[in-house]
């Protein structure tokens, strides 16, 4: 499919757009090559491992997913009604939507989504096993470059939750050993705050501080884990809690962690 | 002519000189790489715990380290040596090292950072010793593999002498640091620049002035040195040694040839000065300063030594030359405000035009001053550097001048405290505390320089607080609430002190700054933190009536979440605790009632408000269901409360069987059956406390459940009946049970049960039991009245055990029953012989408590009664007030003795007619107890002393 191929099926979809099939969406997706396919509809074919770009007059390209570098898939008009049920705290009614969403649009962007948001229900719900599943699920089937950090962040908070301790071990230390300083440095804590719920609590206030001293250039962790180390040192009546603490208010006076404890 | 040591020695490249050791062991010991890198993060992350003042989790990460790699022994030497020292474990350190082979690169690498820690510990005898120690493995020079390591230690060596003070020693470091090569042509000639900079100041030591061959001999190395930095060309070391030669010129007495040593390099100067501006390097680098500065004092002098003369035209000349010498100070203090010279040519310069003035009638107009802003700013700069790089003694003198010219520019206040620091890193406290005080009052006043003030002077605080000078940060934040009440950071600074008090259990001390808080700072965004610590306090100090109103506005403080929820727990509580039961049980039931039906608002569905949430749930229902056992009122309803009670406590089992307070609930829910005449139920629940939690104290000991149910329904005769049963069976029960059944009816006061009680422990052959027991029973004994009895019983106990763990009980009770016994004696001899055995037993308990401040503070109460009892009211008196004078009123375990020491003493004020002294001592605890429990007496007597007082009385 060449850039022609693109403008005629934008242009059909334009189209139709005019004469009053107005519900129709494009959908996009961009090949590795740079090459952009649009159309009313993409659709994901497990076996074959495959996407097919339907256009408005019918016409069907098939592209390999490996071939696929991303895809812009009209938003599901239920995702919508079940991010506001969610707001609501009305996880119940959420979701099977979103359980909906997740199934039917398998490797099209939204199922994603759908599962984060999942994961957030059932985390609410207290219920961490599916959560984590839901989160795992999501980490499985994206490929490593889209996910984000606050992902993970999730994805492991769940799986302490669900006490999943071996899973939970192994992706903090395949993320402290990973290419991503930033990541590295929420995994640390992470890891901290499992020996701390282990009871653990010299190895969590290591955890933290070697956040603070090994993984200082990641400015957005350190009023965490200085909050953290501080936190839990004052539990252990240790000497420098406060240490960690002016540290916190004077480089970190913004961050919510020093606004909590009154900094300027 | 101080040289910055960071200038040529950054602190990375010691960093270097380790890393290099380092890898050098690493070609020693093949290791994969993998496994270096992390044996290096960890010794890195170690490094850095010891930086941030945290040895003991740097020993637990090399310990970690050494465990996974045992073979990085060796690497991790240096740390291991920087968290010994860094505790003050020299002497460990020392023996690591000598632990390690000797001339091996690592083991120099450790021996060299020895001496660097002591030298940061300001042990500069043990630093020169460590360091010679190894120089002096290398007396014909350093072969070429150490050569860098070296002379990079020699440069830092001579460094640390020079500030230290040792000019000889920096000397001969210097001489050790050019028997290395050096890096680069450049660099060779700007340490050579330095040695002759420093043989200067050497020859002008008293010691070589009175050595003239000596002396010159250094001049001569001085002179060599300038001699070999002038062949590399006409650049900034060129400049400085120009400097340098008309030094050694005046060393010599030559004054003039100094001055013409200056003039006729001025030229070259003035080429390196126009060098520097048009590189935009700043210009304090620039030697013209100090040539122009030499130049001046040069004239000065010359010019002065002419005053007086009455030869007009020497008259003249010496004017001539003073006008000179102003003009280069001027140009000093114009052209290079940056420079050291700057303001003492400025000083000088309006000097000389006081001197024309008065001398020759010469009004010379000084240069506006307009540039004066422009050198107290780039004076201030090279104050605040030196301060950072540590180097405080020239700090000080340079913020003393800047001071001196003025105190109302924009950083005063931080000129002011740094000058204040200085001088405590320097050890002057009389100055430092000078410093602090003039900071203290002399910004509060400003409406610009009062945020600033305030942050300045607090950073005083905090300079003693690393130092753990606490009494002195005491001082400084005194002066900060006085003199700064509305900063910005007034909030914070005082929640932070009551946090800091908490730590060390000063409840007393940290309520008052939270307090102080919640009654000055309503709007700061602290305020409900401050409010929520209150409320700690006051509980903790068992007023939980106060802590009722502050958790209730506290609460209503929050937002919705899981903390409000255990503030309302925290509320039930308090209302529990001061026997307003009904009120407690609303809001535990409103508590399950929000969990259950709006738990999903509340929680933000994290693991930990989760957990959170679950266990306010536990303690509600389960305070809930303690709360209806203890309702009595009205006695007709008390079957329905206890039924109530029941049916909590199983719905607290059903949600929580894995409870800590599972078993305590089982026994009491048996009890209440009990009272409810089901004993079939009762037996049930009693089985389930016995079968389910066969581990737990409760199954262990069910009378003790079964009593401390009772007891703490407020049902206290039962509870004692259910102990007295103990004595029907006797064979049943352990002496462990009857000695807890013992302690518990002491509280109580019921002697006569708890009497029999440890006797029938006392049965038992086990030492510890037979001990305590007879303890008991002395105890009872003496609760009972008879202290005959009990005297016999406790002498018995210390002939058996004259040196046991009990020994200070013991006497405190036996002195009392001889006491008590010594009063009844009709035969004076007696009595007195009994009391003195009193006192004698007294003595011990201070002597075996000294330690004990709360025991120390009771046996004082003691004594006073034991006075009481002689009829020396007056000594009894004078030990009351000791008590009230001398025990820390803050020390929450000595407080309720100081407390009971001033209830008692309020008698004995009255029986003495010392109205004065109970006017004081009313007045002393209404201000170290304004919450007191005898708060009410006190204003009485405080009144009732100042009516005596009125009408006539002492």
């Amino acid at each position: 499919m060449n850039r022609n191929n693109v403008i005629i099926l934008a242009v059909m979809a334009g189209l139709l757009m005019g004469t009053g099939a107005t519900a129709l969406a494009v959908d996009k997706l961009k090949k590795i090559s740079g090459e952009e396919l649009a159309g009313v509809r993409i659709k994901w074919f497990e076996t074959r491992q495959e996407y097919q770009v339907e256009g408005a007059d019918g016409s069907i390209i098939p592209v390999a997913a490996d071939e696929v570098e991303s895809l812009d898939i009209a938003k599901p008009a239920e995702f919508d009604k079940a991010a506001k049920a969610m707001a609501a705290k009305q996880y119940d009614v959420a979701i099977p939507i979103l359980d909906d969403v997740a199934t039917r649009y398998k490797r099209l962007d939204w199922d994603g989504k759908a599962r984060e948001l999942l994961a957030t229900a059932y985390f609410a719900k207290g219920d961490f096993k599916t959560a984590a599943d839901k989160m795992g699920e999501l980490i499985d089937n994206t490929p490593k470059n889209q996910l984000t950090e606050a992902q993970y962040v999730t994805y492991w908070t769940a799986l302490m939750g669900a006490q999943r301790l071996a899973i939970l071990k192994k992706s903090l230390s395949d993320a402290i050993t990973g290419e991503s300083k930033s990541l590295a440095a929420l995994a640390v804590i992470k890891r901290g705050d499992m020996a701390k719920a282990e009871g653990r609590r010299e190895d969590a206030v290591l955890d933290y501080l070697r956040c603070v001293i090994l993984y200082d250039e990641v400015r957005e962790a350190q009023p965490e884990a200085l909050s953290k180390a501080a936190d839990l040192l004052r539990e252990m009546k240790h000497p420098r809690e406060d240490d960690l603490r002016k540290k916190l208010m004077s480089q970190y006076p913004e961050s919510v962690q020093a606004r909590k404890l009154g900094g300027v | 002519m101080v040289t910055k040591m960071h200038d040529i020695m950054r602190p990375r490249s010691l960093c270097r000189l380790y890393a290099g050791a380092l890898v050098l062991v690493a070609l020693a010991r093949p290791v994969a790489a993998t496994e270096q890198d992390e044996i290096q993060e960890e010794l890195k992350f170690a490094s850095g715990l010891v930086q941030l003042r945290f040895p003991d989790y740097a020993q637990r990460a090399v310990d970690k380290l050494l465990v996974k790699y045992p073979a990085a022994k060796a690497q991790s030497a240096r740390v291991r040596v920087e968290v010994l020292t860094s505790r003050g474990k020299f002497e460990e350190a020392e023996a690591l090292l000598k632990g390690m082979p000797v001339g091996a690169a690592e083991t120099m690498v450790v021996q060299l950072s020895l001496g660097d820690q002591y030298y940061a510990w300001g042990k500069m005898k043990e630093a020169q010793r460590t360091y010679e120690s190894f120089f002096n493995q290398f007396p014909k020079g350093p072969p070429a593999e150490i050569a860098r390591l070296y002379g990079e230690s020699a440069y830092k060596f001579s460094q640390m002498l020079m500030l230290s003070g040792d000019l000889d020693g920096a000397l001969d470091a210097y001489r050790r640091v050019m028997t290395c090569p050096l890096n680069s042509r450049e660099i060779e000639r700007r340490v050579q620049t330095e040695m002759a900079e420093l043989c200067v100041r050497v020859a002008g030591l008293p010691t070589m002035t009175t050595n003239v061959p000596a002396q010159k001999k250094v001049l001569d190395e001085a002179a060599a040195l300038c001699n070999k930095v002038q062949y590399g060309g006409n650049d900034l070391w060129f400049a400085k040694t120009v400097v340098i030669l008309a030094h050694l010129k005046m060393a010599n007495g030559d004054l003039a040839g100094a001055r013409k040593t200056i003039m006729d390099y001025l030229p070259m100067l003035a080429e390196v000065d126009a060098m520097l501006k048009e590189a935009k390097e700043n210009m304090k680098l620039s030697p013209m300063a100090e040539c122009k500065f030499l130049l001046g004092t040069l004239f000065e002098e010359d010019g002065r030594a002419l005053i007086g003369n009455k030869d007009k035209l020497k008259q003249k000349e010496s004017a001539d030359l003073l006008v000179k010498a102003i003009s280069q100070f001027w140009t000093v203090a114009q052209k290079y405000p940056g420079s050291s010279w700057a303001p003492e040519s400025r000083r000088r310069g309006d000097g000389i035009v006081d001197t024309l003035a008065k001398e020759f009638g010469i009004k010379v107009k000084a240069p506006a001053k307009q540039n004066a802003d422009q050198l107290v700013s780039e004076q201030v700069k090279e104050a605040r550097l030196l301060f950072q790089n540590n180097v405080f003694k020239t700090a000080a003198e340079r913020y003393v001048d800047i001071l001196n010219i003025s105190d109302q520019f924009s950083n005063a206040p931080w000129a002011v405290s740094e000058l204040a620091r200085c001088y405590i890193e320097l050890k002057d406290e009389p100055y430092a505390r000078a410093m602090t005080e003039f900071l203290a009052e002399r910004y509060c006043q400003t409406t610009n320089q009062y945020e600033s003030g305030g942050n300045a002077l607090l950073a005083v605080a905090s300079a003693y607080d690393e130092r753990q000078a606490w009494l002195k940060s005491d001082v400084v934040y005194s002066l900060y609430y006085a003199n700064y009440p509305n900063h910005s950071k007034a909030p914070v600074i005082l929640f932070r002190q009551g946090e800091n008090a908490l730590r060390v259990t000063n409840t007393v001390a940290a309520l008052k700054n939270f307090k102080a808080v919640a009654d000055s700072y309503p709007n700061d965004r602290i305020y409900p933190d401050a409010l929520s610590r209150m409320a700690y306090c006051l509980a903790t100090l068992g007023d939980y009536t106060n802590a009722i109103p502050v958790l209730t506005n506290y609460m209503a403080q929050l937002s919705v979440g899981t903390e409000q929820l255990h503030v309302r727990l925290r509320l039930a509580d308090a209302y529990r605790s001061t026997g307003m039961v009904v009120p407690a049980l609303n809001e535990y039931a409103r508590l399950i009632r929000i969990v259950k039906d709006e738990g999903v608002k509340f929680s933000a569905g994290t693991p930990e408000d989760v957990a959170r949430m679950k266990k306010i749930e536990e303690t509600a229902l389960y305070s809930k269901a303690a709360c209806y056992s203890r309702l009595k009122e009205p006695a007709a309803q008390l079957p329905l409360y206890q039924a109530k009670a029941i049916e909590g406590y199983e719905a607290f089992l059903k949600e929580f069987p894995k409870s800590e307070q599972a078993p305590t609930a089982l026994g009491a829910a048996g009890v209440l059956y009990s009272l409810l005449n089901k004993p079939k139920e009762a037996g049930t629940m009693f089985e389930r406390l016995a079968k389910e939690y066969p581990d737990s104290q409760q199954a262990k000991n069910i009378v003790a459940v079964r009593a401390a149910t009772l007891m703490d329904m407020g049902l206290k005769d039962q509870a004692v009946m259910v102990y007295a049963d103990m004595l029907k069976t006797p064979a049943l029960f352990k002496p462990s049970q009857f000695l807890q059944a013992g302690g518990v009816l002491l509280e109580v006061k019921q002697y006569d049960v708890a009497r029999q009680l440890y006797a029938e422990a006392q049965k038992t052959k086990e030492v510890p039991f037979w001990q305590a027991a007879t303890l008991g029973l002395g105890k009872s004994l003496s609760g009972m009245g008879e202290n005959a009895e009990a005297v016999k019983v406790l002498e018995d106990f210390l002939t058996k055990f004259p040196k046991s763990s009990y020994m200070v009980a013991v006497n405190l009770c036996l002195s009392r029953s001889y006491a008590e016994v010594a009063k009844k004696e009709v035969d004076a001899q007696k009595s007195k012989q009994l009391f003195d055995k009193a006192y004698r037993a007294m003595s011990k308990v201070r002597q075996y408590a000294k330690d004990d401040l709360e025991m120390m503070a009771r046996a004082d109460v003691e004594m006073a009664a034991i006075q009481v009892l002689m009829g020396d009211k007056l000594g009894a008196l004078a030990s009351y007030q000791r008590i009230l004078l001398f025990f820390d009123p803050s020390n929450i375990k000595a407080r309720p003795h100081v407390e009971q020491a001033f209830d008692r003493s309020l008698v004995l004020f009255r029986e003495t007619g010392r109205y004065n002294d109970m006017l004081e001592a009313c007045e002393t605890y209404l201000k170290q107890f304004p919450q007191g429990q005898f708060v009410a007496k006190a204003r009485a007597g405080r009144d009732e002393a100042k009516s005596k007082l009125a009408s006539g009385s002492k």
